[in-house]
């Protein structure tokens, strides 16, 4: 199980870099062809069909990469996060804990002679 | 214990606090086993660290553990109202209630304010089964700070104790105003209510824990209550035809869902447990409707 | 779009341009600590705490009360607003204190205009003064005219391109831009926020206390008044049935 999730991780980081390096590579790509029009004097239209697919397509892979690899998504309903919660916690109040409960009986250093409100 | 990796335990106390959860066996040990040997790489964090294993230890009462944070706490900030309160609960554990009483009372001196002082000398009276004292000032701190959702939960607790039904409902109630969103406070409103008796505040409790089924289907707790209260209703002398034709309906409804909750959390291993339980249940749905036809 | 029309000196980039952004951002850490040192912690009325505590009721009551049974929303209106024992209408508070009467409020306007405004002019001043009339860079995307006033302050050039920066816009732009570097450096929730800092002063009041613990009690008296009992648990008995039965009905076929 464990295995598996790392495995997924790995591959939206691979994902992700090779989508970015790709979009890189497709931004050099398209100033190396306009510096080539400019050299060769033509009109400048619009860019290769190769490239502005190469743009696009490694976007969306690295928008998909980038996506998976920051973290999971919370639900957008509101009471999903407090579905697994139980009242033990929900109904934990920490400013009004009380020490003198049985459970200091477990503790190794208590003696049970030593307090007058136990258990 | 050893495998215990400092990220991961930062991160579980992080969480703990932040959840309000009382883990304290938990906090201790990771103390003890990690986090103790690594105090300077958690950075300004420490300070809320330390805080929180304080309390943890003082809850398993392990003082050599709380003796140990509050000392580095009491250097770093000496001054502070917040490690005077520590000082305080420190006494609480130990028993010597009056001590930690003047230690509030002076904090609350100093800062009228303060309200979390103000709730340890309730929490004093409680350690001290103090319970109808406590209620009295607790009801006196509410009079000031009349939003303190932890202190009506404290009351609503503390009602509970004193068994004085109707009043646990108010503060139940306000509680459901903090988060109307929380399956759990329907269903805790609804048990109150539930155990109240009567069968207006039956129908409140069916009402609502029907409200908490809808919140969160998984709520076994109260698809038990739903049911429950739908077998009252239908069991009252007072119910209309048509409306305990309705409750044995829901009530049906409710105890099918459980089955099929118990069923898909089994494994083939254990059904047979669970089926004693399934017919158990069927049992107590036909000795409800016994009684309701004498 | 060819070569660039103006080439810059380069003493202009190591002279000017970063020695701005630098003195911007330093100012920025200064003027963090020095508000750290000279800012007091507000001191909170008793009183004050008591009725924020209960408008923040009273306003829960308003939004979340239809999820109450009847009865219990009325009792707590009840409690609010009962013509003789009400919270709202009994409790009686003065009327707002004069703000400009208050020596400890002029305290606190004082040192907000020392860490805040005071740096501000003298710097200002100052980068107006030893770095006029430089243009320092050039923003990456072309702009319309409307922008030349504000990027290019100082400088009275009718055929230059928008998209040029002068000194001292570039200096209103590292102090409204390193916003997010100074979250970085000091961390969050820090002085150094500039922007934030407006905001604290516009909304002081609705953020804590009500300023006017009269008014508030009034207006919130008012909205209770009006506030009306609809139960949002009116459809769950129905709903349930209605449930119920599809799923006796599927399991019966």
């Amino acid at each position: 199980m464990f295995l598996c999730y790392s495995m997924a991780k790995a591959v939206y980081k691979f994902l992700f870099i090779f989508g970015f390096v790709s979009l890189l590579h497709g931004g050099y790509s398209a100033a190396q062809h306009r510096r080539f029009i400019r050299i060769t004097e033509q009109e400048y239209s619009t860019l290769p069909t190769d490239v502005f697919v190469q743009c696009l397509v490694s976007l969306i892979v690295t928008m998909y990469g980038v996506v998976h690899i920051v973290g999971d998504f919370r639900e957008i309903r509101a009471n999903i996060q407090l579905e697994n919660k139980t009242w033990e916690t929900a109904g934990n109040r920490p400013s009004f804990y009380i020490f003198s409960h049985r459970g200091r009986n477990l503790s190794p250093n208590y003696s049970a002679c030593d307090g007058a409100y136990g258990n | 214990m050893i495998g215990l990796k400092f990220e991961e335990v930062r991160d579980e106390l992080r969480k703990w606090r932040e959840d309000n959860s009382r883990q304290s066996e938990e906090v201790v040990d990771r103390w003890t086993y990690c986090l103790q040997h690594n105090k300077n790489k958690l950075g300004d964090e420490r300070w809320m660290v330390e805080e929180q294993v304080f309390v943890a230890a003082l809850d398993c009462n392990r003082m050599d553990i709380a003796d140990q944070c509050l000392h580095s706490l009491a250097k770093k900030f000496p001054n502070s109202l917040r490690v005077a309160k520590l000082k305080g609960m420190r006494l609480e554990a130990l028993e010597k209630f009056d001590d930690a009483l003047q230690i509030y009372e002076r904090i609350v001196r100093e800062d009228e304010t303060n309200s979390t002082a103000r709730k340890r000398r309730i929490a004093v009276l409680r350690g001290q089964r103090r319970y109808v004292d406590a209620i009295k000032e607790l009801n006196e701190y509410l009079q000031l700070f009349m939003s303190d959702w932890e202190a009506w939960q404290e009351l609503l607790d503390l009602y509970l104790k004193e068994g004085d039904y109707a009043k646990a409902a108010f503060c139940m109630e306000e509680l459901l105003m903090s988060n109307p969103h929380n399956a759990i406070y329907y269903t805790r409103y609804a048990e109150v209510k539930y155990t109240q008796g009567g069968l207006e505040n039956m129908e409140i409790a069916k009402t609502y824990f029907g409200q908490a089924v809808k919140l969160n289907p998984k709520n076994i707790r109260a698809l038990f209550g739903l049911q429950l209260s739908c077998e009252q209703i239908a069991s009252s002398p007072k119910t209309t035809v048509q409306k305990k034709k309705e409750a044995i309906r829901v009530a049906e409804y409710a105890s099918q869902l459980i089955k099929q909750r118990y069923a898909a959390l089994s494994s083939p291993a254990s059904t047979h447990g669970d089926q004693n339980l399934v017919e158990s249940l069927s049992a107590l749905t036909v000795g409800g409707e016994k009684t309701s036809r004498p | 779009m060819s070569e660039p029309e103006l080439l810059l000196d380069s003493d202009i980039r190591l002279w000017v341009f970063f020695p701005i952004g630098l003195v911007t951002f330093f100012v920025g850490i200064v003027r963090h600590y020095l508000s750290v040192l000279i800012s007091s912690q507000k001191k909170v009325d008793l009183t004050q705490l008591q009725d924020s505590q209960v408008l923040l009721r009273s306003r829960m009551l308003r939004e979340n009360g239809k999820y109450l049974p009847k009865q219990s929303f009325y009792a707590r209106r009840d409690f609010f607003n009962n013509e003789e024992t009400g919270y709202l209408t009994t409790t009686k508070r003065p009327a707002a204190p004069q703000a400009m009467t208050d020596p400890t409020v002029m305290a606190e306007m004082l040192k907000g205009n020392v860490t805040n405004v005071l740096p501000m002019i003298a710097i200002g001043g100052w980068i107006n003064w030893t770095f006029s009339g430089f243009v320092t860079t050039k923003v990456p995307f072309p702009l319309t005219l409307r922008f030349k006033p504000m990027l290019q302050r100082g400088i009275e050039l009718y055929t230059l391109d928008a998209s040029w920066v002068s000194s001292a816009s570039w200096y209103f732009l590292n102090v409204f831009g390193l916003r997010s570097i100074y979250t970085l450096v000091l961390g969050e929730n820090n002085a150094a926020d500039q922007a934030k800092m407006m905001e604290e002063q516009m909304s002081m009041g609705a953020a804590g206390m009500p300023p006017d613990p009269k008014g508030a009690f009034k207006a919130e008296w008012e909205a209770l008044e009006i506030a009306q009992h609809q139960w949002a648990l009116q459809t769950t008995d129905a709903d349930l049935l209605r449930r119920a039965e599809t799923l006796i009905a599927a399991s019966h076929e």
